[in-house]
Formats: structure tokens, sequence, C-alpha cells
């Protein structure tokens, strides 16, 4: 008997089988394709963010040195029909009451302004727009230097002034400014700039605290003393109208009365201009006397002053 | 660990960072930010500045119902297109974000740079989970 060889049995893979797998490994040769390009893709945006922002100046059109002779003139030479026109504009609100028996004066016997800030300070950098604009009405500043905040802190870069090495002369006021710090890191803070006078200090602890300011904001800069009738802490504004501009744009567009920036600097320089002239007894006539200024004043004359009860 | 499990994960990794800037930000001051504050890397620059928060809502709320909504979709096993549009919305945030914390703000958050990587990853992992449910529904 002979016996036969098994019969070899081929086993193939059904064809619908293989053809599955190979959809499969198509499939997911495809997912690993598009999940390595789309992560290519997300890291090669994002160094282009960063490529771009450390190619970019850190202060690309900010400065140092005086304010050019046109940018100070369009800030103190607003026409009365501009500021008219805004009255308080976007103004976060009033400066606040002191009323003091006695109206504060300087060296020269006129209502003293005293302003404490400091260059890094963004809101100071905001502030000093007003500031300057409202007192532009009533006299002259020199020596204005232009400047920033910070790089380093919230509205990194505002442009502004600084008021070091400035004067300011008014036959209706006096002036007196300390800026506490510059704009420059020195370790964890910013190197010292300018000392508080004593009366200054005393300013600081008589009205930068409460009932004036929040007890949380008490010390607060910047810090303005309308000549102890009122007084102002923080910035007067919301500050944000002013990113990315510089201080030449920021000036020119005080020209325009329905533009968001003039909105907020003219309307916070005539709230300003009326605490001022409160301290001046209305003078000068010319700009006490616009219906806007007195329309503030008597807004400001029947806000109560701040209670500690 | 499947497609799904590690989106999940990363959901309420991304949750729960989310939900802790959250407390930080309405705690003001009462719960610390474990962050550095100075330099490059400032985490209390970054989530007191203008850009973090829309309106009156602060960013990381709207990032913790952003992952809590991703975190429900992948539970209900949601399909994977609909994830990838959830997820390429946070992806377009997270653009602004680094955007804003570069051009705007000039500092970074170490928690916000967590945030950022966990919403690139489960944008990928949303790619992977939609191209799957493709092959699957063509074999």
């Amino acid at each position: 008997m002979t016996t036969s060889p098994a019969p070899v049995v081929k086993t193939r893979e059904p064809r619908g089988a293989r053809q599955r797998a190979q959809q499969r490994e198509s499939a997911v040769r495809h997912q690993r394709r598009t999940v390595t390009l789309a992560a290519a893709a997300i890291v090669v945006a994002l160094a282009l963010l960063v490529g771009v922002r450390l190619l970019t100046p850190t202060q690309p059109s900010v400065g140092a040195g005086p304010v050019p002779a046109d940018t100070q003139a369009a800030v103190a030479s607003v026409p009365s029909s501009t500021f008219e026109a805004i009255g308080a504009g976007s103004a976060n609100g009033l400066p606040t009451p002191i009323r003091a028996a006695a109206v504060r004066r300087g060296p020269a016997d006129l209502p003293l302004v005293t302003y404490v800030g400091a260059e890094y300070c963004p809101f100071c950098a905001g502030e000093r727009w007003p500031l300057v604009v409202a007192l532009s009405r009533l006299g002259q500043f020199s020596g204005l230097q232009m400047s920033h905040s910070a790089s380093d802190d919230v509205y990194p870069n505002t442009p502004t002034f600084s008021f070091v090495g400035a004067t300011y002369a008014s036959p209706y006021l006096e002036f007196s400014t300390v800026e506490l710090q510059s704009n420059k890191r020195s370790g964890n803070a910013y190197s010292p700039l300018q000392t508080p006078t004593a009366e200054q200090q005393q300013l600081l602890r008589l009205y930068d605290v409460p009932p004036y300011v929040a007890a949380n904001s008490a010390g607060a800069i910047p810090f303005v003393d309308l000549a102890d009738q009122y007084m102002i802490s923080g910035a007067s504004y919301d500050i944000g109208v002013l990113r990315g501009q510089t201080v030449d744009s920021i000036a020119n567009s005080l020209a325009d009365p329905t533009s968001p920036t003039a909105r907020a600097i003219l309307g916070s320089a005539n709230t300003i201009t009326a605490a001022l002239c409160s301290a001046t007894g209305g003078n000068p006539s010319e700009v006490c006397g616009q219906p806007s200024i007195k329309a503030l004043q008597a807004q400001l004359a029947s806000a109560p002053v701040p209670s500690s009860r | 660990m499947t497609l799904n499990r590690w989106s999940a994960l990363l959901a309420v990794l991304g949750l729960a960072i989310s939900v802790y800037l959250t407390v930080v930000h309405y705690a003001q001051g009462q719960v610390p930010l474990a962050c550095a504050s100075g330099g490059v890397v400032n985490c209390e620059l970054v989530t007191s500045s203008a850009e973090s928060g829309v309106g009156p809502v602060p960013v990381a709320l709207l990032g913790a119902i952003w992952f809590g909504m991703y975190l429900g979709l992948v539970l209900r096993g949601t399909a994977g297109p609909y994830r990838l549009a959830w997820a390429a919305t946070g992806l377009a945030f997270v653009f602004y974000l680094v955007y804003a914390e570069l051009f705007l703000i000039g500092a970074l958050c170490l928690w916000c740079t967590a945030v950022h990587v966990v919403v690139i990853a489960l944008f990928l992992l949303a790619i992977a989970q939609s191209s799957t449910d493709v092959a699957e529904a063509v074999a």
C-alpha cells in the first residue's frame, strides 16, 4: 500500500482582509503624516512669532530726549472748541474732593499742584498727558523730555513725558514734581531717580490714604494734589488707548475730538482744569469761564468729600 | 493608552490649571500665584494685564469652560471632526494669547504656557482621532 503524500494546502489570506490591512496601514501612515505636518506647522508659526518679537526693537518708537517743538505745541495749544466738544470725554471720573480750609500755596504764594510718580509706572505715564495738557492751559512747560513706562510692566513702553528736568511757569499756579524711580531695571526694582521733599511726603501721608483712596491703594502712584482742594490717585482714564502709539501720534490725535485718545486725554484734562480753576479762583477767565469747565466745576462742587465712616 | 484616554487626561490637566488660575483671579491675593514674578517670566504681570480678560471675564475662566467642553466631547465619544473644530478654536486663541504675551504684555506666564502646550497637544490628538474616524469609515 502506498501512501500518497498529504496534499499541500496553501493558506491564502482572503483578498478582502489583505485589502483592509493595507487600508489600515495606509490610514495609520496618513494619520502620522497629518499629525506630524500639523505639529510642524504649529512649531513654525510659534517660532515665527518669537522670531519677529526678538527682531522687533523693544522700544520701537518711544524714546528719550527733548519733546519736539511741534509735538509740545500740539499738546499746549489744543483749540477751545475741541475742549468744549469733548467735555469730560471718557475720563473715569472727577478728581476727589479734599477742600482743605486753605489752598496750598508754593514758594511764590500761588496755588501749588504736586505730582508724585515714577518713570517706570505706566499709569503715571498715562496721567502725565492730561496733566501736561491741563497745566499748559494755565502756563508753559519747558525742558519736557520724552519718555516711556517700563518695558516689563503692564502697558509696556507707554509713551509719555518725563518731568525730570522740566520747569513750569505760570502766573496762576506752581507745579512741584517728583519722579521716584526711573524706567530702568536695577535688580528686582527700578533704579531710584528723585527723592521726595518733606512736603511731598507729607502730602502722600495726608491724602494718598483712606478715605481719599481705597485701603489697598494707599500710597499708590501717580498721586496728584491739586492745591489741597482735590486729589487724583491712579490714571484718570483707561490708558489702554495709548497702546501702540508714539508721543507724536498721541499729540497729533488731540486735534480730533472724535478720536478715543483725545476723548480720554482731553476729557481728563478738562476735569483737572476744572479742579485747578477752583484753586485759582476762576483764573484765567478765558479758560475757567468756558461752559464745559463751568459745568465740571459745578459737578466737582457738588461731589462730597470722602468720609472715613 | 488610546487617543481618547490621552485626550481625557490632558483635558483634565488643562481644566485643573485653568480652574487654579480662575481661583487666583477671583481670590484677589488670598490664593497665592505660585510662579516667578520678575523678568521675562512673570505670571503676575500676565495674569493682571488687560489681556488677561475678555471684558469682565478672565481668560482663565474661558479656558476652564473650553477644557470642560472638550472633556465632555471626549467622554461622549463625539466624532473626531467636531472635536477637531473645537480644538481649532482653542488653538487660535492660544496663538492670540502667545502674541499678547510677546508683543503686548512683554512677559511670559509659565502656567499659561503649560495650558498652551496642553491645547496644542489636544489639537494634535484631535487631528489623529479625526483621521482615525475617517479611516474607519472607509474600511
